[in-house]
């Protein structure tokens, strides 16, 4: 309980001036000491504020720029009182600070609603409240933290995209990628002469007029693919609003989303100072995985040199297309991209670059900095690793992936792990 | 004032102190003569300096019911009345004609100890040991 700073200024002064009264026989100075008297010892004579809250949210998840409201219901177990209520700030949530004051009567209870805006996905611990109750003359404060914190999920906003990365290689699994392996399906691949055990539909009547001899239909069948989202989450440069790793993450939900879609199996590697990983799986519930394990992704300090040695063999399939999302600042990072691809896997990456490309910084070391990064991206180029640049403010993961594309053309295949 | 606008600029309790003190200090200056009565004026001293703090304490941003500031005004009105009452009360009796005399000064002086002896049950009641407790 606090005491307000005035009582200590009032309870001495009348009782110095009472003492005066009665010393130097000045009844005026008792007099004026009274009413400062009486507010004291009415302050001290009434009841004590107390009061006690829950915390609520309506949802426990939401999705990055949606709002969600938070009830705080207080309950006044003591003498009437002003309560005040406030939620603590939280980092990238936008919560109202100013605090909600209202009137209690004894046992009266309330709810009070505040509004949160996540501006970013994260697990996010709301709570507990500030409630402070003061007494009717506001001489006393009794300030408590109530309520249990709660949970928030913000999940990152996932688009659709319309174009994706092809992997070179599909799994013999149905999909809805045509391969270019030969076999039964919808693209119509070549011809080649009747073989026992060809079906008479796929016999191509007009080749086989032609040709008179029997010739049937060949096509590439629709399998699914194995995909890896790697992560780089060795170093991070925040800015501000959103930091490569956002951007990161955001890019990795939306593939996953995309390539699920499309009945492929995707896993999730995050390199960085610790390694953690995802097994692949197709399906709908390996989005929320996915998505889950992503909430997790944060930047750790460490000088452990990890690299993908450390990789169960499993999870990066030899005809698995692993797509890197990194900022390339640490070299660890690169050295493990380099390393994947030289274990022969299909490799493209997107740089998510911490500077705009509108920048109007000249120094030098900026400069030098950027021609390292041409050096790293010349070196993924001749090992035929398509590397496209992202740069703030991020908009749009489907301009870089079809950048992709379009450089993946001219980098020449990997060969067979 | 040049306290009070002090205090209300600083937000402090340091300059509305002085100012109580001076206010008072004015009224009982030998030959200065009262235009009110000294109760009215220890209630009026009492009034402006609670309004000086809620001043102070308002100054903290927030959304605050209509209702709040109503009790509020109306708890702080009461005590003004009564300590007002309870001055004019104590005036009425330092106005008895009465000879003065170490009796009456013994009784003087032992009603304001039993005061500060009210005071500090009632402080020990609320648990204030010093001005901040764990409540």
């Amino acid at each position: 309980m606090t005491a307000s700073p005035r009582l200590r200024v009032y309870l001495p002064l009348s009782m110095a001036a009472l003492i005066a009264a009665v010393l130097l026989g000045r009844p005026e100075l008792a007099v004026l000491a009274t009413p400062f008297l009486v507010f004291v010892v009415v302050a001290l004579a009434a009841g004590a504020p107390a009061s006690e809250a829950e915390l609520r949210l309506e949802r426990d998840s939401v999705l990055e720029g949606e709002t969600v409201r938070a009830t705080v219901a207080v309950r006044n177990r003591g003498a009437s009182a002003r309560v005040d209520v406030r939620l603590p700030a939280v980092e990238r949530l936008a919560i109202d600070p100013t605090p909600r004051s209202f009137w209690l009567a004894p046992g009266e209870r309330r709810e009070i609603q505040f509004e949160l805006t996540a501006g970013r996905w994260g697990v996010y611990e709301i709570g507990p409240a500030n409630v402070a109750a003061h007494d009717p003359l506001a001489a006393f404060t009794v300030e408590r933290q109530l309520g249990d914190a709660q949970q928030l999920r913000v999940y990152a906003q996932v688009d659709r995209l319309q174009h994706l990365v092809t992997p070179r290689r599909t799994r013999p699994v149905l999909g809805s990628q045509v391969s270019r392996e030969l076999g039964e399906g919808i693209e119509f691949a070549d011809l080649r002469p009747l073989a026992p055990g060809d079906r008479v539909r796929s016999i191509n009547w007009r080749a086989t007029a032609r040709r008179r001899a029997p010739y049937v239909n060949v096509q590439h069948p629709e399998h699914s693919a194995d995909v890896v989202l790697f992560l780089d989450t060795f170093a991070e440069a925040d800015l501000g609003e959103q930091g490569t790793l956002d951007a990161a993450v955001r890019a990795a939900a939306t593939l996953a989303a995309t390539y699920l879609a499309r009945r492929d199996r995707v896993a999730l590697v995050s390199l960085g100072g610790t390694l953690s990983w995802l097994a692949g799986s197709p399906g709908p519930r390996q989005l929320y995985r996915i998505i889950d394990a992503l909430f997790s992704s944060q930047v750790r300090r460490s000088f452990r040199w990890t690299g993908v040695t450390h990789l169960p063999r499993q999870l990066v399939p030899a005809r698995a297309l692993v797509v890197a999302l990194s900022p390339l600042l640490d070299d660890r990072g690169i050295a493990a991209l380099l390393d994947l691809r030289a274990r022969g896997h299909d490799v493209v990456v997107v740089e998510i670059s911490p500077v705009p490309a509108d920048t109007t910084d000249r120094s030098l070391t900026l400069r030098l900095w950027r021609l390292h990064r041409d050096a790293v991206r010349t070196r993924f180029a001749e090992l035929g690793i398509a590397t496209a640049l992202w740069e703030p403010p991020y908009a749009g993961v489907e301009s870089v992936i079809e950048e992709v594309i379009t450089l993946r053309r001219h980098v020449r295949e990997p060969t067979r792990v | 004032m040049v306290f009070i606008a002090g205090a209300l600029v600083s937000g402090r309790i340091a300059p509305l102190a002085i100012a109580i003190v001076l206010l008072g200090a004015v009224y009982v200056i030998p030959g200065v003569d009262g235009a009110l009565p000294v109760s009215i004026y220890a209630g009026a001293l009492l009034l402006t300096a609670e309004l000086a703090w809620w001043s102070i304490d308002e100054r903290v941003p927030a959304r605050v019911e209509l209702r709040t500031r109503d009790k509020r005004l109306a708890a702080l009105l009461a005590v003004v009345a009564g300590g007002t009452a309870a001055a004019a009360l104590v005036q009425l009796a330092a106005s008895t004609d009465s000879e003065r005399s170490p009796t009456a000064t013994t009784i003087a002086v032992a009603a304001a100890l039993a005061c500060l002896a009210v005071v500090a049950l009632l402080g020990r009641a609320r648990g204030l040991g010093g001005t901040k407790t764990n409540a």
